[in-house]
């Protein structure tokens, strides 16, 4: 009788890890059922491309929060780089290439104010979100710039393109996804972030060089982000310095749902997948509802925010007697 | 000694940066911007700062007291749409509901903060989002306009045809948050909860409901901000009402010299801080500059502020 | 000639901000020895250590290690030369698993990547050969603390450490867990390792270690073999008293204060592994000593009767009511004071005024309906800065530019303005000037002749002779004895101390009546 009551507990609490999984899940089911078009390819096919932007920003985010910092400038990266794409872009090597190398530069500017002058993160991020969005600004004077024709065509493969019917930006989502989880498991900087967001001065004393890696994950951060702009300004045919409207938060949330603690140390990038396959579920199907879609997406999307982190407090709780 | 000549610069820059700040960028307004030093510029400044020291008052006390508070622009959203709503009900109830609805907002980040121990970015966050959501389902995503003659019209008040009502409420919540934070108990509780949270408790200050408080009053001045601006636009917006809010009065806050992780409160600095932040606006404008600019001095001027912030750490 | 000592350091000296941490130390610790570091808190063991590991450099003198000289090192020269310290607090990755955290830093990598089966392979079969047999997958904040110290232990052995510094390796675990912690130790100087063992518990020093150095002050006060020197002259490098000439005569007058106005009276107050079973009472006016070194949970007893630890047990009963102190908020209200014994971690505001800080816990009473009355503040707070003579440059200078001797006392003002029933004073003059010391002295006893009971925690065993009333000795947590009226001098609380035996505690137990 011990041994059954034993295991069902377990079961219990292997469910509260599991629960993005299962809602999404349950979500699935529930759409599939209800909505006729919902099963189409198109359709799901669709949510994907759509979630592979925030889904890269997300990647970047992950990694910094894990490491126990916080990137709010992917949004305004993000939107560099597209607008940089454009403005800057007159052949198509550096219409991808420089937008890239921005967003490493970017990255590596929030590392090392954050590393070297010891700013806090958020504030870090704040202002440096703030720079980039201005500097996005003045170089498209304002306005939304398209990508210049001679590459125009070429550029939009990446972001309206499909290899065997799988959009590309999903593609390169997914490849990114793998690689930062065998980063995450099989690499020595990889299992270092975890260390440096556990328990930065044991990690420290022993032999962990915490500034390095910050400053490569925020690095990270800030290419992943640009990447994201690229895809985003390749769909677009333009470089949009108003665009990417709330990535940071939507990717804060996505990792966080997926399960990484936000005061770091944990968290599992298959986890930030599901957590972006959610939210782009569920903007699809209240898409499908009617016109009230984005607002109620963002309400229980605070909601659901608001229920998981104290679900994870409680967790943590037990975790440390 | 060499390092104590130092230490006392940094004191003295920590103390006073906010200050030096704003002549710096007076001085250049004045430089590069013609019609600067003019009473129409001053009182656009002033306007338009409103919204923003309001929720920068609020801010320092959320920052003081060891946390943040970055839902108030969503909650000023909320507020002016349930507001301008039940505006039919009559101007004073409508009042009442916005700042009710600021309260329960507050409370809530109040009580997850401080039963769950959750950090208050995260919820504040999640309020942030959920409650702009919430705005904009009031009514559909639309704006809502409204036709109330004796609410809109307080906004263009003058007092002695020169002075804008605006000024008046400004100063009415300097002096209430000053009186707070000086001459109260809540006001030595939150600060020493903020500087040391271990000490405070070991002196018995009740720490939970110091926090819920803090958020509170967060809410409320985030709901009289947002009746404020409803007034003034005639329309209620909520995809722009308080929108980014947060960032200037973070910036402000951070330019006036309260330390980012808790402490002593700077009214006057915050108060500075945010006519700093808004000159950078005004200098933009009237420069025929794109708000790009805007952006990056913004965001330059928040971290060189920190900056200095950092330079004199003894105490923490 | 063979290098009979590994570690040899010569007129070695640390400052921090002007402050000597550690002065001209001269030490040698022969190899393969397992050698204890001995001293209070502040002695400098702490800084000693950090030194060596790399964490700190030092300003001056020489450091040598296995025969060659130290230069400056950081952390990883000095794991990679083989020294390695096991801390007492959490020094692990906790989300991590036990191999992980073995290898953090020097990772098992085949072809290019991590190998987790080797890495959990070879943690397993190095735990083993230490006698511990755990599931090496498990995360470390799973483990007990036993267990993370085998681990950690554990890790120092994988990077070949040739020392391996242990810092109060015994203050979490119970009896057996300690059996399996010596057994590990012996093996470990069996393959040639030096250990550095930090213990307040002196029987494990006596049983555990071949020689020894006593820190007291920054400044090495003696070396010697562990066989070559009694308890009670070991007890006596410690705290500084020469044992020979204490005088153990009471400056304070016999003191009349009626011993059954029992105010405060405690009883079965436990809390794994810090306190075990104390009881204790204080009367009216009485000012009542706990006695005993460093680590003995005097501290922890404090806070628990302040109620700001949870215990696992304890009855409480104040003016004869049984209470239950949830908060310190609740304390409070039963009139109770706490000074903490560490001013810097809870006691001071930092960058609030002194102001502010002398009236922190009394606010209210100086305030209505929430609005602070300034002129009574002021002139509160202006009472006793005059009694006390603290030195300021004015009411709205910020605490921390305070000297350690004036923080003290406007924190004693801070808790004496409440006009508490019970006062408790932890270490309420460390680190403080001599003169500073003797007013508060002597405004404690003011305080006892006004009726206010003390209980006084004082790691100056001359202190609390001269202050105390009655004083009781503890020693890990467990109540040795009370000693009163003339059988009250230094010489027989260190006496309490070193001859009692953990295992005939139960004894005095029983003969002790309260």
């Amino acid at each position: 009788m011990l041994k059954f009551l034993i295991k069902v507990k377990q079961l219990i609490k292997n469910i509260n890890k599991q629960g993005p999984i299962l809602i999404l899940l349950l979500l699935i089911i529930f759409a599939a059922i209800r909505y006729d078009y919902f099963g189409t390819w198109k359709n799901i096919s669709n949510i994907f491309r759509q979630v592979s932007m925030i889904g890269l920003c997300a990647v970047g985010v992950t990694f910094v929060i894990i490491s126990g910092g916080f990137d709010l400038s992917v949004a305004s990266m993000a939107v560099l780089s597209g607008c940089a794409a454009a403005v800057l872009g007159n052949n198509i090597l550096i219409a991808i290439a420089a937008p890239l190398l921005i967003g490493i530069m970017g990255g590596l500017l929030n590392g090392l104010i954050v590393t070297k002058i010891k700013v806090v993160p958020f504030i870090t991020t704040l202002s440096t979100s703030m720079v980039f969005k201005g500097i996005a600004l003045l170089l498209t004077n304002s306005k939304s710039t398209p990508i210049q024709t001679g590459i125009a065509s070429r550029f939009a493969v990446l972001g309206q393109g499909n290899i065997m019917g799988i959009p590309i930006p999903t593609i390169i989502f997914i490849i990114i996804c793998c690689i930062a989880v065998y980063i995450s498991r099989y690499t020595k900087f990889g299992r270092h972030v975890y260390a440096v967001g556990a328990n930065e001065s044991a990690s420290r004393s022993m032999g962990v060089r915490a500034d390095r890696v910050k400053l490569i994950v925020y690095t990270i951060s800030g290419f992943t982000a640009s990447l994201a702009g690229l895809i985003l300004a390749s769909r677009l045919n333009a470089g949009q310095p108003t665009g990417a409207n709330n990535w940071e938060m939507n990717a804060l949330m996505a990792t966080i749902i997926g399960g990484t603690l936000s005061t770091g140390g944990v968290g599992k990038f298959q986890g930030t997948f599901i957590g972006v396959l959610l939210l782009g579920f569920i903007q699809n199907i209240l898409n499908m509802e009617g016109t009230l879609s984005s607002w109620w997406q963002d309400i229980i999307m605070g909601t659901l925010l608001v229920l998981v982190i104290v679900l994870q407090r409680n967790e943590q709780r037990t975790l440390f007697k | 000694m060499k390092s104590s000549n130092q230490a006392s610069l940094n004191q003295l820059l920590n103390s006073y940066g906010y200050l030096f700040f704003f002549v710096i960028i007076a001085i250049a307004g004045s430089i590069f911007t013609p019609n600067f030093i003019s009473l129409n510029t001053l009182r656009n400044v002033l306007v338009q700062m409103t919204p923003v020291l309001i929720t920068g008052l609020a801010m320092t006390i959320a920052i003081s007291s060891g946390g943040l508070d970055i839902s108030i622009g969503s909650i000023m959203a909320v507020s002016s749409m349930c507001c301008a709503k039940t505006l039919s009900i009559g101007i004073l109830p409508a009042i009442v509901i916005g700042i009710t609805v600021g309260i329960f907002f507050g409370f809530v980040n109040g009580f997850i903060i401080s039963r769950f121990k959750v950090e208050p970015i995260i919820i504040t966050l999640a309020t942030m989002i959920a409650g702009r959501g919430i705005a904009q389902v009031l009514n559909e995503g639309k704006v809502f306009i409204f036709y109330e003659p004796q609410f809109t019209d307080w906004a263009f008040i003058r007092i002695g045809n020169i002075i804008p009502i605006q000024v008046l409420v400004m100063l009415i919540a300097i002096l209430i948050i000053w009186f707070l934070v000086r001459r109260t108990v809540f006001g030595v509780y939150v600060q020493a909860l903020g500087d040391n949270v271990k000490a405070a408790g070991i002196a018995g200050i009740n720490t939970y409901a110091i926090t819920l408080v803090v958020y509170v009053i967060c809410g409320i001045m985030a709901g009289v901000s947002g009746i404020m601006e409803t007034s003034r636009l005639t329309i209620a917006d909520a995809s722009q009402v308080g929108l980014g809010i947060e960032m200037d009065a973070i910036a402000a806050v951070a330019l006036g010299g309260t330390p980012l992780t808790g402490g002593v409160a700077n009214i006057f600095g915050t108060v500075i801080g945010c006519m700093t932040i808004q000159m950078i606006t005004v200098i933009i404008n009237m420069n025929n500059l794109s708000t790009a600019y805007a952006y990056l001095m913004k965001g330059i001027v928040l971290i060189l502020a920190i900056c200095i912030q950092n330079l004199d750490v003894r105490g923490r | 000639m063979e290098n009979q000592m590994i570690l040899k350091i010569e007129n070695l000296n640390k400052n921090f901000f002007g402050v000597a941490a550690l002065r001209k130390v001269n030490l040698e610790i022969p190899r393969g020895d397992i050698h204890a570091l001995v001293g209070e808190n502040g002695a400098g063991k702490s800084t000693l250590i950090k030194i060596l590991t790399g964490l700190y450099q030092k300003d001056s003198g020489s450091i040598y290690f296995d025969g060659s000289m130290i230069e400056s090192h950081d952390v990883l020269d000095a794991q990679k030369l083989g020294i390695t310290a096991i801390q007492q607090e959490m020094n692990f990755i906790p989300y991590m698993s036990i191999a992980e955290n073995i290898y953090l830093g020097r990772e098992i990598k085949k072809n290019g990547r991590i190998n987790w089966n080797d890495a959990n392979r070879q943690a397993r079969e190095l735990l083993l050969s230490l006698g511990i047999d755990v599931d090496v997958a498990e995360k470390m904040n799973r483990q007990s603390a036993a267990v993370q110290q085998m681990v950690s232990l554990a890790r120092a052995i994988s990077v070949n450490a040739k020392l391996i510094i242990m810092d109060e390796p015994t203050s979490s675990l119970d009896k057996n867990e300690v059996e399996v912690l010596f057994k590990v130790m012996r093996d470990l100087k069996n393959r040639g390792i030096t250990l550095i063992f930090i213990t307040h518990r002196m029987n494990e020093l006596y049983e555990m270690c071949d020689s020894l150095t006593v820190l007291r002050d920054g400044e090495v006060v003696g070396q010697s073999s562990v066989a070559d020197i009694t308890y009670l002259e070991l007890v006596s490098q410690m705290i500084g008293q020469d044992a020979a000439n204490i005088i153990g005569e009471r400056t304070k007058p016999e003191r009349t204060f009626d011993k059954d106005a029992v105010i405060l009276k405690a009883q079965n107050i436990s809390m794994f592994p810090k306190v075990n079973d104390m009881h204790l009472k204080v009367a009216k006016g009485e000012i009542l000593g706990l006695a005993g070194l460093l680590g003995s949970g005097r501290s922890e007893t404090a806070r628990i009767l302040f109620g700001a630890m949870q215990p696992d047990t304890a009855d409480i009963l104040i003016h004869g009511n049984k209470v239950k102190l949830n908060n310190t908020r609740t304390a409070k209200k039963l009139k109770l004071g706490f000074c903490t014994e560490d001013r810097k971690v809870d006691g001071n505001i930092p960058n609030m005024s002194v102001l502010d800080n002398l009236t922190l816990a009394n606010l209210p009473s100086l305030s209505k309906f929430g609005i602070i009355s300034n002129k009574k503040r002021d002139t509160i707070a202006k009472e006793y800065v005059k009694t006390f003579n603290i030195k300021t440059s004015g009411l709205n200078q910020k605490m921390v530019n305070l000297s350690g001797g004036n923080q003290q006392k406007v924190l004693l003002s801070r808790w004496i303005s409440t006009n508490p029933e019970i006062l408790i004073l932890d270490e309420p003059t460390r680190g403080i000037d001599v003169g500073a010391k003797a007013e508060i002295e002597k405004f404690i006893h003011k305080l006892s002749g006004d009726g206010i009971g003390i209980i006084l925690i004082s790691s100056e065993m001359e202190e609390l002779v001269r202050m105390s009333d009655r004083v009781i000795v503890i020693r890990d947590g467990y109540k040795l004895g009370e000693l009163t009226g003339a059988r009250l001098t230094v010489d027989s609380i260190m006496k309490e101390i070193a001859n009692t035996r953990i295992s005939d505690i139960s004894d005095v137990e029983g003969s002790n009546e309260k």
